[in-house]
């Protein structure tokens, strides 16, 4: 019955602890998840918020050249130009603008059909007049189109130069352009508003034109020279490409592009790094959390089932020592009654010597049974609160003597050697009590060892007596000899009797006259329980004598 | 001259406690019959019978180490000419039905008188 329901309680314990680690491993996958998605979500959202950045600014750019066009239209429309190479007429038209060319670091130049240069001002030194201007995109305004010339050495600065760029014409024919320079230069007015979107330690803005020249930058060092980067290519919008992200998007008006750059890490460090240690911590607190649940959980559960087994062993025990006890009285009772009938029912046919014997073994019987109920009694009292003792000083020779000769008397067959010092061995001992550590002793090395001559010795040793009997029995086993003194043990499996109680009481009455008893072996080859007993000073009147 | 009313019988006990062996010795014999063998264990107990082919064999049911009392009487249950008797401090009913299933008598301790009724039976026979 005991087998089926601890194989039960096992099965529930484990589902319990299997049911604990699930909740464990999907509350920290939920966590995972929760997280992962976070910093997923986040970074998108990072993503998206950069790109909206760098669209503003492109859009800002593009109106900012759209108006700048509109401007400067506005100036040119109006005017009568022939184009023609330092055509009076159209200098004097241009003077209008030297008020605009004050404190101005580039000028601007008009250029005939054939892009002669026709006029100018704030030219560069050693630039004539009737050269033919070789600016790229040029062409296309004497075609009649506005532009913003890319990225070119300028005629009116030794900085490099874009080109706000009209055609001019008579009636619809296109007879020239005008081509008003601007340096492309950290003190150029919006490169210096670029330098201010500094992103982190690796990020950079930078405005390039169709050519790939950055034009504007936050990264000076770019200016003016092929932005040497993959991005450039790439269409609009967000991108990651190797340890970099990127956003692209189009400045229309000037067929430039404003591209911003950073590294990954960086990028995805201001969001991600602190979620990323977030999740850490949280999978190492719940990890750890997890597991010290599990283990107390576990080491709960073990306590609980190791509890729950030995109070089953006790239960079991007790039962055992029920039925070995109830069996035990009846056999002395037996021995007591059968000799005694048997004397009765046969007293004529028996002689003297036969009913003297009949009726010693009565008396046997008798004392057996005596013991017996007096191991029991004697334990309930030591559960119950403890034996009282009556201490005097006594010579322990006189009551191993007495005890030895006691036992030799009920087992004349018996072979008991005592050996006893010659000076008076002093302890303070309850002697009935000692008598019956005694005779238990002796009882069980005589159950035990049948045949067996026992040694019974009485020495000292470190101030204290010491009681040692021996016998050339069967011996113990290890595991007999660990639980030889503990209640309803029967230490010798061989032993066909007893209740298991007589090392206990024996124990209990040693330890509470402050001695000690122990028992050694070596299976096979006999076994020696010995005890210790304090000396004491000889009494008074012996000490005299 | 015996106090029982049947024929002598050839008895063999077994009993792992010495005082419970005398006993039985002891009253046996006054009662007239013969005790052949006393046997310390079971494997003793079917070792006597077996080889001494006794009318009787009373015994114990508890006698460790080895085979128990009801081991014994399955062994030698088709013994020729065996009564047996379960001769015990064991109250329980299981163990006495099993006794008697195996055509054995159970019998507890403490009244020698019962176990003598239960033999002069067997001698009547």
């Amino acid at each position: 019955m005991t087998i089926p329901a601890q194989a039960d309680r096992h099965r529930r314990d484990r589902a319990v602890l299997a049911a604990a680690v699930a909740a464990v491993l999907i509350t920290s996958a939920l966590i995972v998840f929760t997280v992962l998605k976070a910093e997923r979500d986040g970074t998108q959202a990072l993503e998206r918020l950069q790109q909206s950045q760098v669209e503003q600014l492109a859009r800002s750019m593009n109106t900012r050249i759209e108006t700048t066009f509109v401007t400067f239209a506005k100036f040119i429309q109006p005017l009568q130009l022939t184009a023609k190479v330092n055509d009076p007429g159209d200098k004097a038209q241009l003077k209008l603008f030297d008020d605009l060319l004050k404190n101005a670091r580039t000028g601007f130049y008009v250029v005939d059909k054939q892009a002669h240069l026709s006029n100018g001002a704030l030219l560069k030194n050693g630039i004539t007049l009737g050269t033919v201007v070789n600016r790229p995109g040029l062409d296309g305004v004497l075609a009649g189109k506005p532009a913003i010339l890319s990225v070119a050495p300028g005629l009116t600065t030794a900085l490099p130069t874009v080109g706000y760029a009209f055609p001019i014409t008579r009636g619809n024919v296109v007879v020239g352009a005008f081509v008003f320079e601007a340096d492309v230069s950290p003190q150029a007015d919006f490169s210096a508003e670029v330098a201010q979107l500094k992103a982190g330690k690796t990020g950079d803005f930078s405005f390039v034109d169709a050519a790939g020249v950055v034009v504007a930058s936050s990264d000076t060092t770019l200016l003016g020279k092929k932005l040497n980067d993959k991005i450039i290519s790439a269409r609009n919008g967000f991108h990651r490409y190797g340890d970099r992200v990127g956003v692209v998007e189009p400045v229309p008006a000037a067929q430039w592009r404003a591209v911003f750059r950073q590294d990954s890490s960086e990028f995805d460090g201001a969001l991600t790094g602190p979620l990323k240690s977030a999740l850490v911590l949280i999978v190492l607190a719940g990890t750890l959390a997890a597991g010290v649940g599990v283990v107390f959980l576990a080491r709960r559960l073990r306590a609980a089932r190791e509890e729950q087994r030995r109070l089953q062993e006790v239960s079991a025990v007790r039962e055992e020592f029920i039925s070995i006890v109830s069996h035990e009285l009846r056999t002395p009772v037996a021995g007591l009654l059968g000799f005694l009938q048997t004397t009765l029912d046969h007293w004529e046919g028996m002689a003297d010597d036969e009913r003297r014997r009949a009726i010693g073994r009565s008396l046997s019987s008798a004392r057996r049974l005596h013991a017996l109920t007096r191991d029991v009694l004697d334990t309930g009292s030591m559960e119950a609160g403890g034996l009282s003792y009556s201490f005097s000083t006594t010579d322990l020779r006189d009551e191993v003597g007495s005890a030895v000769l006691a036992t030799q008397d009920v087992m004349p067959d018996r072979t008991i050697r005592l050996n006893l010092p010659d000076d008076p061995t002093w302890v303070s001992c309850d002697r009935e009590r000692i008598t019956q550590v005694l005779t238990n002793l002796l009882d069980n090395a005589i159950k035990s060892a049948p045949g067996s001559p026992l040694d019974v010795t009485v020495a000292t040793r470190n101030g204290s007596a010491v009681v040692s009997v021996a016998d050339q029995g069967p011996g113990m086993n290890e595991a007999e000899l660990a639980r030889v003194f503990d209640k309803f043990v029967r230490g010798r499996t061989s032993t066909p009797a007893g209740t298991g109680l007589g090392l206990y009481i024996c124990k209990q009455i040693v330890n509470a006259h402050g001695g000690d008893i122990t028992a050694t072996s070596t299976e096979g080859r006999g076994a020696t329980v010995s005890f210790t007993l304090p000396l004491v000073a000889a009494p008074v009147e012996s000490a005299q004598v | 001259m015996r106090p029982g009313s049947g024929r002598p019988l050839r008895v063999v006990i077994a009993d792992n406690d010495p005082d419970a062996l005398d006993l039985l010795d002891l009253d046996l014999d006054l009662e007239g019959h013969d005790v052949v063998g006393r046997g310390r264990n079971g494997q003793e107990a079917i070792d006597l019978c077996r080889e001494l082919n006794p009318d009787v064999l009373v015994v114990d049911l508890r006698m460790p180490p080895g085979p128990n009392g009801l081991v014994v009487v399955e062994e030698l249950r088709d013994h020729p000419g065996l009564h047996m008797v379960v001769y015990t401090n064991y109250r329980d009913a299981k163990l006495s039905a099993r006794a008697e299933r195996l055509g054995a008598t159970y019998l507890l301790k403490g009244d020698l008188r019962t176990l003598r009724t239960v033999i002069d039976k067997i001698t009547a026979g």
